[in-house]
């Protein structure tokens, strides 16, 4: 069922981008991978491909609306500021761990190179807290990736 | 006596905080995340060396039955603005250490003739941390509430630097630049 949702929403996100003008919705699309940090403070798996990792694609509009599809640490909406390859994201969504329920989320990565079009590396880091529906709990999942990022 | 003591102290005080050292002194609660379903309540203190540099230590436990479990991080960082936000920063530690003791007394066995001492194990961690700080100043006054990640790798001899742990922290400080 959770895969099916993530798959309709990566059609969507797909969908949006193929069907805007580039020169209203200039942005960037990026695709990562890399260990994920389940539970509460506890210990990454080994981050050998392919075992143990997650992909996550983000996509960022050129006023900042960022938008994440990941399985862990969950699909996620904000707000991205960038000065100098560096950036932070602030915002929510639905946190997942080894349960999910709503939270709030930031990021903090680079990628290089500025201005729009080409092929570039990103890396980041991102920590989430949410509440889990079920046992109203706190979750707090994490995660570590790099990977590719085209501009468009 | 008991007015010198007082008398002297406030004397310190007044001079500390009469010198211009440019040093930014905080402290405050902090929860954490230890590996359980809930956070941690910790205390934190805060030395902001200058605008940028700043040095952070938390401090947190917990007993379960005969187990005592202590906890100190320390770490070292950096604030960098970011998107031209005034109130929020970003912070990046280059260097960020954990000693962890668990104590092991077991008081049933204290009646025995022979009891055993109590097991000490503690372990070293290092790593780094990454995280966000929201601020507020009010003149030499600064209120703080940050959420960070402190990502520590293979405790004690280890060599391959791989992440194997991580503690969010979310801390409100408040502090004054003397």
């Amino acid at each position: 069922m959770m895969s099916k949702v993530l798959v309709s929403i990566l059609y969507i996100m797909i969908g949006l981008i193929a069907s805007t003008n580039q020169s209203v919705f200039a942005g960037s699309l990026s695709l990562r991978t890399g260990p994920q940090q389940l539970g509460n403070g506890g210990s990454y798996p080994l981050f050998i491909p392919p075992a143990s990792h997650q992909m996550a694609l983000t996509w960022v509009t050129d006023s900042g609306f960022e938008s994440t599809l990941s399985l862990y640490p969950g699909l996620l909406f904000g707000k991205r500021f960038q000065s100098q390859g560096l950036f932070l994201s602030l915002g929510g969504g639905l946190i997942i761990s080894y349960a999910a329920g709503p939270g709030i989320y930031s990021t903090f990565g680079y990628e290089t190179g500025s201005g729009s079009g080409g092929w570039h590396f990103t890396a980041d880091y991102t920590q989430a807290l949410g509440i889990d529906s079920s046992t109203k709990k706190y979750i707090a999942p994490s995660s570590m990736r790099l990977g590719v990022l085209w501009r468009y | 006596m008991k007015f010198v003591l007082p008398l002297l102290f406030l004397s310190f005080s007044y001079l500390i905080s009469s010198m211009a050292f440019g040093l930014e002194l905080g402290s405050g609660l902090a929860a954490v995340d230890n590996m359980g379903d809930r956070a941690q309540p910790a205390a934190v203190v805060r030395v902001g060396w200058t605008k940028e540099l700043f040095s952070q230590a938390f401090y947190l436990g917990q007993d379960f039955g005969p187990v005592s479990e202590r906890q100190a991080m320390l770490t070292f960082g950096a604030n960098s603005d970011i998107g031209g936000l005034k109130f929020l920063n970003v912070r990046y530690g280059a260097v960020a250490f954990m000693q962890k003791t668990s104590i092991y007394d077991n008081e049933s066995s204290k009646n025995q003739p022979n009891p055993p001492a109590p097991i000490h194990d503690t372990n070293y961690n290092l790593g780094g941390f990454l995280g966000v700080a929201a601020f507020q100043e009010f003149g030499r006054f600064k209120l703080e509430l940050n959420w960070d990640s402190h990502i520590y790798t293979l405790p004690n001899q280890a060599i391959i630097l791989i992440p194997s742990a991580r503690r969010q922290t979310m801390g409100l400080t408040i502090g004054v630049t003397i």
